[in-house]
């Protein structure tokens, strides 16, 4: 019994619809909710659900109002007249949660709570689709230019991410060498970063962001050889001028942009195929 | 994971007290302490760190014995080297040999002599190979294993040359069946080992379908079986050592295949988590300029494995001072190697492969839906890696909550117990 979808709703409307009683949170009434989650298997819960929904559930224990803290939902929706105990009510009150009770069944709960919406059936299939679409890992990263103590850091960090999705091996050893070439041009180059990794189903991409000074001509920048290290990166082992085009060979789509002075974003892709 | 992977240790769970000490050894955090402790087998490497950091001897190394070796008309042991530095200085590797053949060995194969010729062949490998590099020796099984489960991508890299004890083995077993005319498979070959890895290496070889080891016997089993025998031939000074024993160059200790073969650009890496650190370094192209990795699971070398009786650093020094007394250089026929590596005589059987990942699912968008559910529950945890949870990190406790293997109630921090302040 697990169903997802999103609605654009917030916690007052779904109390009145459903005729609940707020036993905590009665001051966080106006949060915004992504989507309503009914579910009565905790590990279900745990490996499916969205941050910012709401679960609906029956099975009214401390395990419960955990997993769904865990799992970043705001609300919990105690249907058919169930009472949460005393330490439910303190761990909710703890970590800010919102507790609903309300008589109806599962069932009733879902539909009351999906005819709340104006266009539900329309914003349903769209909500669908747009969740279809945002099945994609996003994480930020920052580094630091000079800090050549850690640098190579992000890009194992990075691979072991994709390791654990369980994309091909040599996919992942591309994308962790462009990875490693674009955090050492930072750390060479610029005064400090933005590393973002997308990853999907389609396509991994990473997008380096930084501020520095820049490349004048990015051309030249991409031929293999041509390097501005100083001497005294030259001597750590760095700069031999493979950076970007090592990024380039490795890569499917990479996409430059650059303003002298202010600093250089480097957008990379990587195709994934699925047998 | 329908594969089954063979593992050289059995777990005596009435002897677990629950410490916990093991599961922060674990470099591939195989190990989970969920009401009794368990082990995931596709993780395990089977370096022997448990083995060896458990207080309560919990973790029991499966191994043969020397009942094992009755079943066999003729007996072959090939000593590792490090057994000849278990003892002090003033004993002579012949002596040794002596001994075990008082206690049933027909005959002692040395394998210096093997190291030397493929340190050779290896050289030449990589003279006529310049593409691969880094080569990452394929010596040490825990390491071929560290890469199968957690470098997939590393899987190539691996040099495809077989390791001496195999070599050996293979090489003793024809000689000895042709010279006593009798079947190959009554000659049992038992390789006198430092660790248990080994053994699993004989087991279920990565890289061929059996080996041509029969099995391995622990040093320290050997250890107290041959001690009171090297005693009682110290005692009969007047007999001389038939000077017959030379060791090769290629005498595993740290360093060796580096210097066996004079190759310069070499790295030498103990421990498996500094092996990791290198690895890594080779996934993002950081060690562009190696030619050679030569990693080995447990510090310092085998001198460091779990079946070792002498302090690691005690049986370095010894191994390196008996090489130098003993050690000889063997000129083997340097033209014969190259025929017999064109050949494909000293090769693998077949490239390792990776083992399968441990994905959430096969299914990427599935994967990509639980991993963001990890991310979201290992952000709400206490960050401490405590292990009270019984998994090592809380990292690995968020995938664990999201595969339905753990709980988040077993985290201490969100427990009725930790509130009451008995943690």
């Amino acid at each position: 019994m697990a169903e997802e979808f999103r609605l654009n709703l917030n916690i007052k409307k779904i109390k009145e619809v459903l005729k609940a009683d707020v036993v905590q949170g009665k001051k966080l009434l106006s949060t915004k909710i992504n989507g309503v989650y009914a579910s009565d298997l905790v590990s279900d819960v745990l490996a499916y659900s969205k941050s910012g929904s709401v679960l609906l559930t029956g099975l009214c224990t401390k395990q419960v109002v955990i997993s769904a803290y865990l799992s970043l939902f705001k609300a919990i929706i105690f249907i058919r007249g169930k009472k949460p105990n005393k330490e439910i009510l303190e761990f909710a009150e703890e970590k800010n949660m919102i507790i609903l009770l309300t008589e109806n069944d599962m069932f009733e709960a879902c539909v009351k709570i999906a005819n709340a919406d104006s266009n539900s059936i329309s914003n349903f299939v769209k909500l669908i689709e747009s969740v279809e679409k945002k099945n994609t890992i996003i994480r930020k990263f920052h580094i630091d230019g000079q800090d050549f103590s850690n640098s190579g850091l992000l890009s194992t960090q990075i691979k072991s991410i994709l390791q654990n999705i369980g994309y091909d091996p040599y996919l992942i050893k591309r994308v962790s060498i462009s990875a490693y070439e674009g955090e050492m041009n930072v750390v060479m180059h610029a005064k400090e970063a933005n590393l973002i990794l997308n990853a999907n189903e389609k396509e991994i991409q990473i997008i380096i962001d930084d501020r520095g000074k820049g490349i004048s001509d990015i051309e030249l920048a991409m031929q293999k050889g041509y390097s501005t290290a100083t001497e005294d990166q030259r001597v750590l082992g760095f700069g031999s001028g493979m950076g970007l085009p090592n990024i380039k060979k490795n890569s499917d789509e990479l996409k430059i942009s650059s303003e002298v002075g202010a600093g250089t974003k480097v957008e990379m892709k990587f195709y994934v195929i699925q047998e | 994971m329908d594969q089954y992977f063979y593992h050289a240790h059995e777990i005596i769970k009435e002897r677990c007290d629950g410490s916990l000490k093991c599961i922060r050894f674990c470099p591939t955090q195989a190990l989970r302490f969920r009401k009794e402790i368990t082990f995931l087998s596709d993780l395990c490497i089977d370096c022997g760190e448990c083995i060896a950091n458990c207080p309560q001897h919990v973790f029991k190394p499966i191994i043969s014995t020397v009942d094992d070796l009755k079943s066999f008309k003729y007996l072959i042991a090939i000593p590792s080297p490090i057994l000849y530095a278990q003892f002090g200085l003033n004993i002579h590797p012949t002596i040794v040999n002596q001994a075990l053949k008082q206690i049933g060995f027909n005959e002692i194969a040395d394998i210096s002599k093997t190291s030397d010729e493929l340190g050779f062949a290896l050289l030449h490998h990589l003279k006529t190979h310049p593409d691969i590099r880094p080569l990452i020796s394929s010596f040490c099984p825990s390491i071929v294993r560290l890469i199968q489960v957690k470098y997939p991508n590393l899987v190539g890299l691996i040099e495809p040359i077989d390791v001496p004890r195999e070599i050996v083995a293979k090489r003793t077993k024809q000689i000895y069946s042709e010279k006593l005319k009798i079947n190959p498979k009554e000659i049992g070959v038992f390789y006198l080992t430092p660790c248990p890895a080994i053994f699993v290496s004989i087991k279920q070889p990565a890289e061929k379908k059996s080996s041509w080891i029969d099995g391995a016997i622990p040093i320290r089993d050997i250890y107290s079986l041959i001690f009171p025998i090297i005693q009682q031939l110290l005692d009969e000074k007047d007999k001389e050592y038939q000077d017959t024993f030379h060791f090769g160059k290629g005498w595993g200790v740290l360093n060796y295949i580096s210097r066996s073969v004079g190759l310069e650009n070499c790295l030498t890496v103990t421990g498996v988590q500094n092996a990791k650190m290198v690895f890594d370094d080779i996934v993002s192209s950081k060690l562009r300029d190696i030619d050679f990795i030569e990693a080995l699971a447990c510090k310092q070398g085998c001198v460091g494995g779990a079946f070792c009786m002498e302090n690691p650093y005690i049986s370095r020094h010894n191994s390196i001072f008996l090489q130098k007394k003993y050690g000889d250089i063997n000129p083997f026929d340097k033209e014969k190697v190259i025929t017999n590596y064109n050949e494909g005589y000293y090769f693998l059987e077949h490239p390792v492969l990776p083992r399968p990942t441990r994905s959430f699912n096969p299914d990427i968008s599935i994967s990509i839906r639980k991993m963001k559910q990890k991310m979201r529950i290992s952000s709400k945890l206490p960050q401490k890696d405590c292990g009270l949870c019984g998994a090592p990190t809380c990292d690995e406790f968020a995938e664990d909550c999201v595969r339905g293997e753990a709980e988040p109630t077993d985290c201490a921090f969100f427990s009725d117990e930790f509130k009451k302040g008995r943690y």
